[in-house]
Order: C-alpha cells, then structure tokens, then sequence
C-alpha cells in the first residue's frame, strides 16, 4: 500500500510540475517571490504576468519629465535579440522547450524595464497560465538577462531639449516576444 | 540669325568691338587673332561625339572667333553658336564655344551668356571668361552657364548688381537598384544614377532639385530640354535599339527611368528600373530642404518601395497623389512630422525617420477614408498599428501600463497569426463583438498613454473602425 501511495504521490507531484497553473499570488523561485496576476482580456490562452516582487518600476508607467509625447524611434531601443534568445534556449530544459515549441501559441512576453545607461531595471514576463516554466527557470532567466542584456538608444537630440528623448524618461520600456516554436527553428 | 551680330549692326559692332579692343590693350588680357579659329577647330576634332561635332560645327561663326587671355597662361578661344536663341526681353542668351587651354591642357563647353545688349557689348570679354568671378566690374544681372557640346548642363552661376548671387550643378549619387528581371528570366545587375541640380547661394543658403534618374540598362540618352534642366531617358533593349548587356538579345522595351522635372516637383521612379512604368507619387519638395534632407527623403521613402510587402503596398496605395514635402518647427518639439492632405511637414532638426514616414503616407490614405476631422486618437493608433504590424514590434502602446502592453500584444498576435499573417477583412481584426469592444479598449488605451494635455491625447470615436488599415492589407502580396 505504502508503494502504491509514492507512486501515486510520486505521478501526481511529477504532473502538477509539468502541467504547472498559473493564477493570482505568489509563487517562489529560489530566491525571489514573484507576484502572478492574471489578465483580464479576451484570450483563447488565458495569460498572467509574473513579477518579482522586488520590482521598482512596479505600476509605474513610463513618463518623461520634458516630453508628454514621443514617437518610438526616438527613443530606438536596440538589444541583442539573439543574445536574448539563447537565454531562454538555455535555461529551458530541452524537453520542455520540446514541448513548447509543438504548439505555435505558446510564448514567454517581456517587457523589460531599462535605465538609462541601457542596464536592465526590471523584468515582467507574461505568458499562458498553463505554462510549464516554473517560477525558478524565470528566475534564472531574470537574473540572466539582467547581467547579460543592455540596450542601447537614439541618440539623436530633440529639437528644443538639446537632449536625446530617453535622458528624459524615469526608464525606458522595450516590450519582447519569445515564440517557442521560432526558437526551435533558429536552433 | 544670332543674338546681337545682325548683319546691319555689324559696322555698329565692328566699332565697338576695334573701339573696346583698344581700350583693353593696355591690359594686354585681350587678343584677336586667327589662332582661335585654329584652336577650336582642333580641339573639335578631338571630341569623339561626331554626331554633336557635326551640328555644332554648322552653327558656329567662324569668322567672328576671338582669343582671351587670362590668368597663368590661361587662354579663353571663343566663337558664336547660332540657334534658336530664347528672347528674355530685355534680355537674350547669347552662345558660344569655348575651348580653354593652358600648357598642353584643354577643355571645352558651350557657354550660355543671358545679358542685355548693352551688357554684352561693353562687357563681351569679360562675361565669356569670368565664369563664378565673385564680382564683376560691372553691374551684371544675368546668368552664365555651361554645357557640354552634346547639350548637357554642366555649372551655371547667377548674378545680382553685379555680385555672383548662386552657383549651380549638377550632381549624381549612384546607388544600386534591385536586380531587374527581364522578360527571359534573366538577371541583370544594374545600377541607378540619380541626377540633381545643386543650387548654392551667397548667402549661405542652398537648394536641390531631383531631375531623374538614369539607370544602365541598356544604353542612355540624355539631352537638354529648351530651358536646360536635363532630361533623361533610358533604353533598355529591344526593338533594335540598345541591349541591356548580357541580356541575349531579350527584348524588356523601354524605360523611361526620369525625366526633366520643372518647379521643384519631385518625380521618384520606383521599382525595377526594366519596366516601363510611370511616375508614381509626385513629391513637391519646397526650397527649405538642404540637399542632405532631399537625399535622406528620397533614400527614405525607396526604402519604403522596396521594403517589406506592407510598406510597398503603402507606396502603391498613394500612387498618383501629389504631396508637398517641407521642413518646419513642430508646436510639440517632439514631434517628428505633421501631415494633412497633400502636405507632409518635417521636423526640420530630425533625419527621416522610415517608419515615421510609413505613418505620414498613411495619412494621407487616412484622409481619403475619413476625411480631416477624424478622430486623432483612432487615426494615430491605426497607423501606429500598421507600422508594428510592419515591424513585428509592440511599441504603440509603449508608454501605457504593462497590462495594456500585455492586451495590446496579445490582440496583434491574435490578429496577425502570431506575426504569420496580416488582416484582411474586418472581422479579421474584430470577429465578435467583444473583440470589436478590445480594439476601442486598446484606442482608449492608447489615448490614456498620453496626458490630456499631450497633442496625441483626443476623444476616441467607437464607431471608426481600421478601414484604411484594411485597404493596404489587401493591397498587399502579404499572406
């Protein structure tokens, strides 16, 4: 009986692991608490957005103190997209990214955070509730793209500040998309 | 016929001329001799343009050719050209041949001189040899321009009170076109000229006007149009006429690439330069423009008819408009452009941005579909869309809070398959009216991003639905 029980034990624990649920609270990574909200709009693939806890641009939106409007090539943020990609490549275990990659919907969107010197402030990952990465793989990749990715901007100075527009912005937002399945082609 | 040497003046002229060969002598600048006659004729015998030589050599007055001195063993040897001589009245252009020549060097051109009689006839010497001098000795209002013996301009300058006021020419910026494919399957590798006229005035000001484009397709013809702005046109093959190398003898027809272009209008010759199509969009550059900004406009705007299939749907979509390009101060400093039917103003400190300028053109489709009185909010936030659609990037919401963000990403991807597709229809865009309720949710959001007291903050109508949108899509080769 006692066998039967940590078999059972053991099959329910490994599917809760890979049939992982998202929903509203907190989940924890190894060492950082993350904050899920689901989204509330329209979806087939009902999503959520997971946040670090420790975020400091949390609800906060983007604002410049000179400009009330900017046209997003003014600010051109550029990262290494690749660089970005090879994140995720590596910090997946290749049968979950096997996985993912076999449905087309499945993603992972980040909208990073960056100061202005390009390091990276804070990152917000969105993906579907059903999603199989667990709190502690976006925690490495968290901690990865903090230390690995930088943006840089538009250095082209607006008329009547003198200035280039992101030097006028509390951080500067670059909203990324990651479709597993374009991962597994450009392996 | 020519100019002022009509036969009854000719004692009149005979006087002046011995009477103004004697008052110059002192300075030793000025010869008549038979020589020149000589020179000319063998320096003409050098050119290889036999056709030219030809017609040239039949107008030209041989009797009346005349030797300058000028600086440095510099020699000016002149003759008349007759023609059909333009009457600006009081003032007529008066022509010559003039081969310069120093040591064993020379060099030769057709000079245009746009004088009064008076003019011309106490100061002959010195306006065939004082090209771009910065003053005359006297108070010389006109024009001196050069061209080659086949009629192409060369240079001109102009003067005011006898001051050089502008100096003109003609400049070509090479780029590559796309590869042309020609009927046979073929090909070809060719490469444009793009031809403009460089105005540079005194005053520190200057101005460019795009004249055409030659491309080496084949063999190119240029010539001279009556008032002298160069005009092209471009053979490519076929019929007889030149071949387009290496293309074996298929016969694409003709192009005409570029053509002489009057009062600033812009033509901009898109696509493979081995078709024959017309122009495509006139663009009436105004005088503001430095020459840099007409080249970034005009680099610009062939990025966008050669992009991807939505930016060359767009460039079709506004065939056969007309629109007035300028540089001017925004009342938001930030902004890069304003656009209203017809016009397109540009920040005048900013380059051109392309897909700032993909948002303008579309403007201009906007106004066809909704008129000027459109909402701003749903107008902007619809282009915005189409330029992250062209893009595959989520910045038009990139301001708001990262749920909107996250809502304005999900709704793009639902309604390009994931960056696979593009909408056609609008139920493509808004299926249910639930969806048709996110979309105005997603203006809302939008407009929010943006302080009520912000020039892109406005009232969102719920009833204008993305149907210029709709129009490039389907304009498209896009799936």
């Amino acid at each position: 009986m006692k066998t039967i029980l940590t078999i059972l034990f053991i099959a329910i624990a490994t599917t809760t692991h890979a049939q992982q649920i998202y929903s509203t609270g907190t989940v924890q990574g190894v060492n950082h608490t993350y904050i899920v909200k689901t989204r509330d709009f329209p979806s087939n693939n009902p999503l959520v957005s997971i946040a670090n806890t420790q975020n400091k641009t949390s609800g906060q939106r983007m604002k410049s103190n000179r400009l009330d409007y900017v046209d997003p090539v003014l600010l051109g943020v550029k990262i290494n997209n690749t660089a970005l990609n090879n994140i995720f490549k590596e910090e997946i275990e290749p049968s979950v990214l096997q996985r993912l990659a076999a449905n087309p919907q499945n993603y992972v969107g980040l909208i990073i955070n960056f100061k202005q010197d390009g390091s990276v402030l804070d990152v917000t990952f969105s993906t579907q509730q059903t999603s199989t990465i667990t709190p502690r793989i976006f925690e490495k990749i968290e901690d990865r793209i903090k230390s690995e990715i930088t943006a840089t901007f538009n250095q082209d100075k607006i008329p009547g500040i003198g200035a280039p527009a992101y030097t006028t912005f509390n951080f500067i937002t670059k909203s990324y998309i990651i479709y597993f399945y374009k991962l597994k082609q450009v392996q | 016929m020519n100019c002022f040497f009509k036969p009854r003046l000719w004692l009149i002229v005979l006087f002046l001329t011995i009477f103004s060969c004697k008052k110059d002598s002192s300075t030793s600048t000025h010869l008549h001799t038979d020589n020149a006659g000589v020179e000319i004729r063998n320096w003409l015998a050098l050119q290889k343009d036999s056709t030219h030589v030809g017609e040239l050599t039949s107008h030209i007055k041989w009797a009346e050719a005349l030797t300058l001195a000028g600086d440095s063993n510099l020699y000016y040897y002149a003759v008349p050209v007759t023609g059909s001589d333009e009457n600006y009245s009081p003032k007529k252009i008066c022509r010559f041949l003039i081969v310069e020549a120093q040591s064993d060097k020379s060099q030769g051109y057709l000079l245009e001189v746009l004088a009064s009689a008076k003019e011309f006839d106490q100061h002959k010497e010195e306006l065939i040899k004082g090209f771009a001098n910065i003053n005359m000795s006297f108070s010389y209002e006109g024009d001196l321009s050069k061209f080659t013996i086949s009629g192409d301009f060369i240079e001109s300058t102009s003067y005011v009170s006898g001051k050089l006021k502008s100096y003109s020419k003609i400049y070509k910026k090479t780029s590559s076109a796309p590869k042309a494919i020609l009927s046979s399957g073929k090909q070809v590798n060719d490469v444009c000229t793009d031809w403009w006229l460089n105005v540079n005035y005194t005053d520190g000001t200057a101005t460019s006007t795009y004249l055409g484009s030659t491309c080496t397709c084949g063999g190119v013809i240029a010539s001279r149009d009556k008032i002298g702005i160069l005009s092209v046109k471009t053979l490519c093959g076929g019929g007889g006429g030149p071949g387009s190398p290496g293309d074996g003898g298929d016969s694409p027809g003709c192009i005409h690439q570029g053509s002489s272009i009057k009062n600033n209008k812009l033509i901009l010759a898109a696509g493979d330069p081995c078709t024959v199509e017309p122009p495509k969009v006139k663009f009436n550059l105004c005088n503001g423009l430095s020459v840099q900004q007409i080249a970034d406009f005009q680099s610009t705007y062939n990025y966008l008819t050669t992009g991807n299939c939505l930016q060359q749907a767009l460039t079709v979509k506004i065939e056969g408009k007309e629109i007035n390009v300028c540089i001017g101060a925004m009342s938001d400093p930030s902004a890069i452009a304003q656009s209203t039917p017809g016009n397109l103003v540009w920040n005048q400190n900013l380059v051109f941005y392309a897909g700032t300028l993909q948002e303008e053109l579309f403007h201009q489709v906007q106004f066809d579909y909704y008129g000027t009185n459109a909402s701003h909010a749903n107008v902007e936030f619809e282009a915005a869309l189409l330029r992250d659609m062209t893009d595959h990037a989520y910045d038009a919401l990139h301001l708001a809070s990262s749920e909107d963000q996250d809502r304005y990403r999900a709704f793009l991807d639902r309604i390009t398959a994931n960056n696979t597709g593009y909408p056609k229809t609008m139920s493509d865009i808004m299926p249910t009216p639930q969806d048709e309720a996110s979309y105005f949710s997603l203006v809302n959001a939008y407009n929010n991003q943006y302080g009520t007291g912000s020039s892109h903050h406005g009232v969102v109508d719920n009833s204008l639905k993305p149907t210029a949108l709709l129009e490039v899509t389907n304009l498209s080769k896009c799936p």
